[in-house]
Formats: C-alpha cells, sequence, structure tokens
C-alpha cells in the first residue's frame, strides 16, 4: 500500500487531512485486528476503514454516517465488544477536524498499557482503550487541540460527541440483529438436524419394524436375567403363543426340560462374553402341547438401556422330524415297527457296556413254530397279520424302562431285558410270552393258532459280549423247538458243551467212516477146557484227532442217533469178516471164528440176511465162522423179520449168540423160537466169581444155572470178562465152554490171534502144570 | 470447523460442541451459554485461546489462497464446523470464482448450519460424514460429482484432528483418502501439540472431556506421519502463525509457549 492509494479526496495539491485521515485509518486497523479476527486482508481493511474516516469528515451528515458505520463494523465481522471500544477511542483521539470546524477533543487520559490487550480478550472486552504506542508523537500532537486552559471553551463539542454515539449506537444496533439473527440460524440448524434425525430414526425404526414383524424368522430380545423383553409374531407363531404372553418368560423355561441347560449355558457365555455367538439347535414346547424344533442363533447387542441378547429362530422341525424318521426307519422294522436287529445289538451293546457285575441283563428269543405254514396255507397278508399282532403282543411284555422288544426278522423277534433283571423274572417273561402267542391271531380273515418257541438266557455265560448272548438265547430257542415247540428252554452252558460234544463228535464220526479211521480189535475166546484160541470178539475202537480214545458206549449211541449206525455196523461185519477170512486162509479148521455185535436196528433192515451171506461169499469166510452177538432186547421185538432173517443165516451155518445174557428182562421164549447156539454170560456175574470175597454165592448160583440152562438146550456158553486165573479155573469147573477177558489176552491186533492160533499158546488156564 | 469423532444421535445442545466453541472466538452467536462457558473457562486456563481459533481461522485462509494460486480448485473441507467469516469458498473464490468445495461435518447442527448457509450454491456441498469411515466419504464424492476425484483436491482438515482419538486411527483414514486422489493433490492440517502449560493443558483437556469431541495431542512425529505419501512444502511443518505469514499483516499472531503445527504437503 502506498500513500498514492490514500486519498480520494486529495486534488491538485496534497491536502494535510488525506494524510491525517491515511494515519487514522492505519491506527484504526492496527486497534481492530488486535481485538478481533479480521476476516479480510489488513490493506483491505485499512482502505475500508479510511474510506468510513473520509465519510465522517465529509459533508454528509455526521450522525448517519456514523450510525452506518457502526453497523457495517458488525456486518465485517467485527462483533467483538472490543472493537467498538478501539473504534470510538480512535475517533476521539485522532478523527481529523473537518475543515472550518473547532472541535475540541477532551483530554484523555494516557492510554494503557498494552499488556492489558495481551492478556486476552476478556481483558480486552472491557472496553479499554488500546495503546497507541507506534503512533508517531508528532502526529498525535499535530491533530489534538491543545487541551490548554480554554478547552472548557470549546465553541461546540456535540457534534463529535453526537458522531460518537450516533456510532456506538449503530454498532449496538448491528449487532443486536446480527446476534438475533445467528442465534436464530444456529435454532433453525438445531431444529433441522433434530427433525433429520428424527425421521432417520422414525425411518430406521419403521424400517427395523417392519423387519421385525414380517420377518419369517422368529426374533426376541431378551435381557442378561433371560426374560424375553420383545418377541415377533413369527417367534409367537412357531410357539403358538401371543407375542404378549411371550414377555417376560424366560427363554429357558419355554424350552423343552431336556434342552435347558443347552440354551442355558450359551446365555451364560455370551452373557459372560465368553463368547460373542452362540448357535444351537433345542425342542421348545409350543403352547398347543406340541413341540418345535428350533435353531437359534444368539448375539449380544449393547443399548443405551444395557445390553441383551438377540435371538433369532428357524423352525428346524421338518428337517428334525425328517432325519429322526430316516433314522427311524434306519433302525426299525417297517412291518412290525419294532427296532430292527441293529438297534437290538446296539442296545444290547450299552446295557453290556454300563453294567457293573453279570446277572444284569438278558434275552429272550422267539421262535414262531411252524410260521412257513401259516404263509403257505393262508397267504403272506396273513403271515403278516400275525407277525404284526406278535409284536404288538410282545411289546406289552417289555414295556419297562430299559427294556426293548425286537424283530431280528422273519418271525424272529427278541426282548433284550436290561435294568437288572434276573433270570426268574427273565422266564416269568418267557412263560408270559409262550402264553400270550398261543392265544387266536384275527388274520385275513381267519382266526389263526400259534405258537412259539422261547430261549431264555441271561449273561451269566462264557464271555456275554451280544452276539454271545444271542447264540445262547438260540441254542435255548433250539432246544425248545427240538423238545416240540410251545414252550421255552433256559440256556444252560454244561447241557450246551455236552450238545456241543456231541455235536463235534458227530461229524468227527462221518469223517471217521469215510476215512476208515475206526479200527477192529479183537479179543480172544478160548476153550476153557484146552485153552485153545477158538474165536475172537471184534470190537470197534475209536480215536478222535482231537479228543482221543471215545468210549464204545458213546459213539455206537451218537451213531445210532445220527443214523449212522447202519453204515458202522455193516462196515464192522464186512472187515470182521474179511479178517476171519483171512485166519481161515491162514490155519483151515483150527482158525477161530469171528464174533461180532449186530444193534437191533441192523437185525431190522430187511437186507441183512441176504448182503451178510454176499458178504461171506465174497470175502471166502464160511458161515460157520462168523458169530453174530445180539442183546437179548434186540432179540425181543415182536417183529417178525428178524427172526427170518435170523433163520435164514443160522441155515447157513452162521452162528447167533445171546450177549449179556441175564442182564435184561428175559423172557427165555425167544430161545425156543430163535436159532440160539451161544449164550454169553455178561462181565457183571463173572466178577462176583471171585473165591475171596464173600457175599457173592449168588453170582456163582446165576452162573452155574446158566451153564446148566444152556447145556440143557444144547446151547454153549461163554463167560465174559475173565480177569483172574481163579474165575478161569472156577468157570471151567462149572462147565462152561468158553471164556475172554483179560486173564486171556486184552483186545489186540488181529496178529494176536493169529500167534495164538499158530503157537499153539494155549492159555495156562486148565493145567496148573502148564503154569 | 472442530469436527466430533461420535455422532450422537439425538441433538443434545445441553452438551458442549467443538464447533460451537469456536465460533465463540470467533465472535459469532451461532452458540449457547453451555458452550460459551467452556470458551470462558478455556480462556481462563489459557488466554491465547481466543487468538489460537483465529490464527487457525487464519492459517486456513492462507492455505487456500497459496492453493488456489497453485491453481487448485477442488477443496474438501473435513471438519468444517458452524460456517463463519472467511469461509473457504469465500476466500478460494477471491482467486478462482468457479473453485468447488464439499464442507464434510459430522455435527449434524453444523451440517443443517452450513447448508441452510450455502442453500442455492451450486459450487459447494455439505455431507455429514465421519472421519472414520474414509471410503464412505469418497463414496459421497464420487456419487455427488461435484468434486472431480480425477483431478487434484486439496484435503483440508484445520484444527480437527486434535479431536480425534488415537483409537479412531486417524492415520489410516488419511491415507485411505489420500489412496482416493490423484498426485499433485494437496494436504492441509494443523494439529495442537501443547498448549501454555502442562497445568492449563490438563484443564483444557478436562474441559472438552464434556464435549463429545475429548483433546488429543500429537508431537511432531505423530504429526508429520499423517503426511505419508505427500511431500510438505516450504516452510514445513511449523508452527501456526510460522506457515507463510501475510506480509501486509502487521499484527503479531503469535501466542507465547503454545505449539500448534500447521504444514501443507502435496501427494507425490
Amino acid at each position: 500500500m502506498t500513500d498514492g492509494d490514500a486519498g480520494p479526496a486529495s486534488a491538485d495539491e496534497p491536502d494535510p487531512t488525506s494524510a491525517a485521515l491515511d494515519e487514522f485509518a492505519r491506527h484504526w486497523a492496527r486497534s481492530l485486528t488486535r481485538v478481533s479476527y479480521v476476516p479480510v486482508r489488513p490493506d483491505d481493511l485499512r482502505e475500508r476503514l479510511r474510506g468510513y474516516a473520509e465519510r465522517l469528515t465529509g459533508p454528509e451528515d455526521g450522525t448517519v454516517v456514523a450510525r452506518e458505520i457502526g453497523m457495517a463494523l458488525v456486518a465485517e465481522g467485527f462483533t467483538h465488544v472490543a472493537a467498538v471500544s478501539v473504534t470510538l477511542a480512535t475517533l476521539v483521539d485522532l478523527l481529523p477536524v473537518p475543515p472550518g470546524e473547532h472541535a475540541v477533543v477532551p483530554p484523555v487520559a494516557d492510554p494503557p498499557s498494552g499488556s492489558a490487550v495481551a492478556a486476552g480478550p476478556a481483558v480486552a472486552s472491557h472496553a479499554a482503550v488500546p495503546s497507541d504506542s507506534a503512533l508517531p508523537p508528532g502526529a498525535a500532537v499535530a491533530h489534538r487541540p491543545d487541551p490548554g486552559p480554554g478547552a472548557a471553551e470549546v465553541a461546540d463539542p456535540s457534534p463529535r460527541a453526537a458522531l460518537l454515539g450516533a456510532l456506538a449506537a449503530g454498532y449496538a444496533r448491528g449487532l443486536r440483529e446480527r446476534t438475533q439473527g445467528e442465534l436464530e440460524s444456529i435454532i433453525r440448524a438445531v431444529l433441522t438436524a433434530r427433525r433429520s434425525a428424527e425421521r432417520a430414526r422414525v425411518a430406521s425404526e419403521a424400517r427395523f419394524e417392519a423387519l421385525f414383524v414380517s420377518s419369517a424368522s422368529g426374533i426376541c430380545v431378551i435381557d442378561l436375567e433371560d426374560r424375553i423383553v420383545q418377541a415377533n409374531p413369527a417367534l409367537a407363531r412357531m410357539l403358538a403363543c401371543p407375542v404378549v404372553d411371550l414377555q417376560r418368560r424366560r427363554l429357558t423355561g419355554l424350552a423343552r426340560r431336556e434342552h435347558r441347560v443347552a440354551v442355558g449355558q450359551a446365555i451364560r457365555e455370551l452373557t459372560s462374553g465368553e463368547r460373542t455367538h452362540a448357535e444351537l439347535e433345542a425342542a421348545f414346547g409350543r403352547a398347543d402341547g406340541g413341540t418345535v424344533w428350533l435353531r437359534l442363533s444368539l448375539a449380544p447387542v449393547l443399548d443405551d438401556g444395557g445390553e441383551y441378547l438377540v435371538v433369532t429362530a428357524q423352525d428346524d422341525t421338518e428337517r428334525h422330524h425328517l432325519q429322526s424318521a430316516l433314522s427311524h426307519q434306519a433302525l426299525h422294522d417297517p412291518l412290525t415297527n419294532l427296532p430292527n436287529r441293529t438297534l437290538v445289538l446296539r442296545h444290547l451293546h450299552e446295557l453290556l457296556g454300563r453294567r457293573t457285575g453279570t446277572g444284569q441283563v438278558g434275552i429272550c428269543y422267539l421262535d414262531l413254530d411252524g410260521f412257513k405254514t401259516v404263509n403257505d396255507s393262508f397267504g403272506h397278508a396273513a403271515g403278516d397279520d400275525v407277525l404284526r399282532a406278535v409284536a404288538d403282543r410282545l411289546a406289552t411284555c417289555a414295556a419297562r424302562p430299559g427294556w426293548l422288544a425286537g424283530r431280528l426278522g422273519g418271525d424272529e423277534f427278541v426282548i433284550v431285558a436290561g435294568d437288572g433283571a434276573d433270570l426268574d423274572q427273565l422266564v416269568r417273561v418267557a412263560e408270559r410270552l409262550v402264553d400270550i402267542v398261543r392265544r387266536p391271531i384275527p388274520a385275513a380273515g381267519h382266526q389263526l393258532s400259534v405258537s412259539a418257541s422261547v430261549g431264555v438266557t441271561d449273561d451269566r455265560i462264557p464271555h456275554h459280549q451280544p452276539a454271545d448272548l444271542l447264540r445262547a438265547a438260540d441254542v435255548a430257542l433250539y432246544w425248545a423247538k427240538a423238545a416240540g415247540g410251545d414252550r421255552y428252554e433256559v440256556y444252560d452252558a454244561g447241557r450246551h458243551d455236552a450238545q456241543a460234544l456231541r455235536s463235534t463228535l458227530g461229524s468227527g464220526l462221518r469223517v471217521a467212516l469215510h476215512q476208515d479211521d475206526f479200527v477192529i480189535r479183537y479179543q480172544p475166546i478160548v476153550r476153557l477146557r484146552d485153552g485153545v484160541p477158538v474165536g475172537a470178539e471184534a470190537l470197534l475202537r475209536w480215536t478222535h484227532p482231537e479228543y482221543g480214545p471215545v468210549a464204545p458206549e458213546i459213539f455206537i449211541e451218537l451213531a445210532e442217533e445220527l443214523g449212522l449206525i447202519g453204515q458202522l455196523g455193516k462196515w464192522v461185519l464186512t472187515r470182521g469178516c474179511r479178517q476171519a477170512a483171512s485166519w481161515y486162509r491162514e490155519f483151515g479148521d483150527r482158525a477161530p471164528f469171528v464174533s461180532i455185535n449186530l444193534s437191533a436196528r441192523q437185525l431190522h433192515d430187511v437186507g441183512l440176511a441176504d448182503e451178510l451171506l454176499a458178504t461171506l461169499d465174497e470175502v471166502g469166510l464160511p458161515a460157520g465162522q462168523l458169530q453174530l452177538e445180539l442183546t437179548e432186547s434186540a432179540l425181543l421185538g415182536p417183529a417178525q423179520g428178524p427172526a427170518d432173517a435170523l433163520e435164514v443165516l443160522a441155515r447157513h451155518g452162521v452162528r447167533v449168540a445171546v450177549d449179556d445174557f441175564g442182564t435184561g428182562y428175559s423172557n427165555l421164549a425167544y430161545l425156543r423160537r430163535l436159532p440160539v447156539r451161544e449164550l454169553k454170560i455178561a462181565g457183571a456175574f463173572v466178577e462176583g466169581l471171585t473165591p475171596e470175597l464173600s457175599g457173592t454165592p449168588a453170582d456163582r448160583q446165576i452162573v452155574a444155572s446158566v451153564v446148566g440152562l444152556a447145556h440143557g438146550l444144547n446151547l454153549t456158553v461163554t463167560a465174559e470178562g475173565v480177569e483172574t486165573r481163579e474165575q478161569a479155573q472156577l468157570l471151567r469147573s462149572m462147565g462152561c465152554d468158553h471164556a475172554q477177558g483179560w486173564w486171556f489176552a486184552r483186545p489186540g491186533e488181529p496178529e494176536l490171534l493169529s500167534r495164538m492160533v499158530a503157537g499153539r499158546q494155549a492159555h495156562p488156564v486148565a493145567s496148573a502144570p502148564a503154569r | 470447523m472442530a469436527r466430533p469423532d461420535w455422532a450422537p444421535d439425538d441433538i443434545d445442545i445441553d452438551r458442549p460442541s467443538a464447533s460451537r466453541i469456536y465460533d465463540v472466538w470467533l465472535g459469532g452467536s451461532h452458540n449457547f451459554e453451555v458452550d460459551r462457558e467452556i470458551a470462558r473457562q478455556t480462556e481462563s486456563a489459557w488466554p491465547d485461546a481466543v487468538r489460537y481459533a483465529r490464527a487457525n481461522r487464519a492459517f486456513l485462509s492462507r492455505a487456500v489462497r497459496f492453493l488456489t494460486e497453485r491453481g487448485i480448485d477442488q477443496f474438501l473441507d473435513i471438519g468444517s464446523g458452524i460456517p463463519t467469516a472467511n469461509n473457504v469458498h469465500e476466500v478460494a473464490r477471491r482467486s478462482n470464482p468457479d473453485a468447488r468445495v464439499v464442507y464434510v461435518d459430522i455435527d449434524p447442527v453444523a451440517v443443517a448450519h452450513s447448508r441452510a448457509i450455502l442453500a442455492g450454491d451450486d459450487r459447494t456441498a455439505v455431507l455429514q460424514a465421519d472421519l472414520r469411515r474414509p471410503g464412505e466419504i469418497l463414496d459421497q464424492i464420487r456419487d455427488q460429482a461435484l468434486l472431480d476425484l480425477d483431478r487434484p483436491v486439496a484435503l483440508l482438515l484445520v484444527a480437527l484432528l486434535h479431536f480425534i482419538p488415537d483409537s479412531a486411527d486417524p492415520h489410516s483414514a488419511i491415507a485411505r483418502l489420500a489412496e482416493g486422489v490423484p498426485a499433485g493433490s494437496y494436504l492441509v492440517l494443523s494439529q495442537g501439540a501443547h498448549g501454555a502449560s502442562e497445568e492449563s493443558d490438563e484443564r483444557i483437556r478436562e474441559l472438552y472431556r464434556r464435549t463429545p469431541t475429548p483433546l488429543t495431542a500429537r508431537d511432531r512425529a505423530e504429526t508429520e506421519r499423517f503426511f505419508a505419501g505427500f511431500e510438505l512444502v516450504e516452510p514445513g511443518l511449523v508452527n501456526l502463525p510460522d506457515w507463510r505469514p501475510d506480509p501486509t499483516l502487521e499484527v503479531d499472531d503469535r501466542f507465547a509457549g503454545a505449539l500448534i503445527y500447521a504444514g501443507v504437503g502435496r501427494k507425490l
């Protein structure tokens, strides 16, 4: 800025007033800048203020101009009240006196120190006059009329005072208007902001309300006490309970009892801050008594009023039911809706897994008797009806905690009893099962009567895995079936073992027959008179590869049970005859005959005689070299066939002996009717022929009588089981013809006989000197 | 101008506001007794507060003038506060009548007032937005299409950052804003480091805790970090009155003992 810009008033010659105005404006600007924010550049400000000064000193009405300037200062932003005080002070001190006017300015005190201004607006606002240290002293003096004694006589002080008053009034008015305007505008802004915030809030709430109300998801807000603060209609629908009735209810309390712990725990973990989100599935009770499965999602929210949890819920009932149905289908029999084998085994497994001792788990294994007949005779629909009816009845027997009725397949059912079931209880259930199945069943228009066999076991069995229990019950069931059905049997391990052994031996027996594992031992029969071996009893021996030698009584009985006795008997006959033929070829007339036991069943075999004769022919054995031993009971049958066969054989020369004579219910009539050649006295009687022992006269008498009887009938007598010399001597003295037993020889290889015959190894029975 | 970093949903004029306190010091009447009370108490703790407010305002004007002279004609004034004399568009238009300005503030009252003042001016716009969500600011600017973000823009954050706590991560917010403008754009900011004394600083911090925007002072290193990716123009980061003072201004704008950083950077 230059002085040249200063005075619009300057014309041809420099106006001394112009410089004063410049100085005045510069001072005024500085004062204002100190006390107020100046929105314009300093040079602009000076320019503007100089203009004001010029007008004040110009020809216009000073008071009007002063009022306008006061208002303009406010308009330009000099709103701090210090601005008007520094302005007034500057005007009083420095405004040049217009030409022709003799204004006298009243004396002013020394300007206050600059520090007052520097102390800040708070101080400045007390209208302190700013310092003017920068003002050239000369300038001030030049324009300040001498405040001498004549000051009081200033001609017209009022124009300057009126000017100051007008400026102050204008400033005050401007400031009041501006303040009012600004306040109005800020209040309007507050209201506008509030309105729009309110609108936004209402809109937001409306959106939330719309979402909350129309959402298909159930939503509720619960407080930290687990109480529902707000619930939406969807949740109310899911729980079949009006929204108002849900309020203040506990969410956990709405859950089904078995899910309350899980729901409560999720809420606790969220409120304690352990988790920030939780999801779980739980069953809830509906007000109508039903159950709804909800998949819940929980999250905490902070609100001004406190902390809450927002819970959203999806109705998952259908999926849950579908899943349950699928799992039900996988574990249940579609026909009877009873648990299937898988579930039965699983249940059994669980029971056995958690029991503490034995005797707590049991099984009733039920199988219908002759169920196939129902299907065949009445059709499968009837069969299905029967199965369903049996299933229903079974279920009533198993209706107690820890028990389970299931269908294993076909017509096989099972009741698994847990919870400390004892055997007595199981037996009662089995009795009841047999009884209720027996009651007529309406099926396909008929009243059908069926029966069932039941196998019972508890877990006091070896092993006791689920499969072992089922097997044991199945074994007992088999026993019930074998005994004719319509009954129950209790599994017994001992019985099962014996059966198992027989079963093992039975299969071994077949194998042995195929593989010629049987052997024949020959026990010499000697003539008591001279000790010459006249014959040999063929004794069948079997050594099981695993169990060793098996007693003949056992395997013979087994062979009879298994229907193998005919085959076995034929084998012995053939082998025995072949051996005898061998001896016969070796020794001719001196050869021992072979004595072979014949079972009753063999005797009844119609082809016996023909086959035997064919065999004799085949092996080349004269019929007289074969003796058949029959027990009395075998001979006693009423049938004519056996007698005829014996007759035929006897006619050909086959000897017939009665084995163990005197041990059966002897009906001596057969001795008249049948071609018997010899009686064999059982070893039991021979055993009593001990001279050292007293109290055996009866045995001696019996033996003597038998010998007498035989000889009377022209039969020979053989004593069995002779074990001592005394017995042998006694028998000889009693006239007994032949004898066999350990005293003479144990059963041995065929070579034993060959040696005895060849070496004339007469046993020293007869002659004392021979000993 | 002063910009809350936390937006209350309710308009609460019982609570003092930094922008209205600022208005008190600039001689405005856009304020209420609660604001004036804080202003008075702050002044009694630190008499230079008023001069500081004026100095900040003056720095803004100088910086805008400086940038306008350098050809910048787009301004994004964040934390614009209550409009007062010498608003950015007024300063800029003295040099370039076509200059465009977008004012951003989080305070709904400041925004409403600004809108009322600027109604009908199609080269200015006012947004209510939050510096903590710079992405939203940039999106709104793009949607509005008043500023062309493909041309250099001046980002103004004057007397704002000491109202943003570190927890709001203003550094990241500024970096994100800077990503949204091209090279050659400018960043203008001021940041309080300390007042006249520890005691008065503590007293003022205490006072501002009553407002929604407590004060956060930052040292030189922290303040310089705002200029990451920018090159500071002369004279660099300096005390507020020392940034390119007006040669014609004879008044000493300095305030004793206090340090308010001011700086202008050019995006590289």
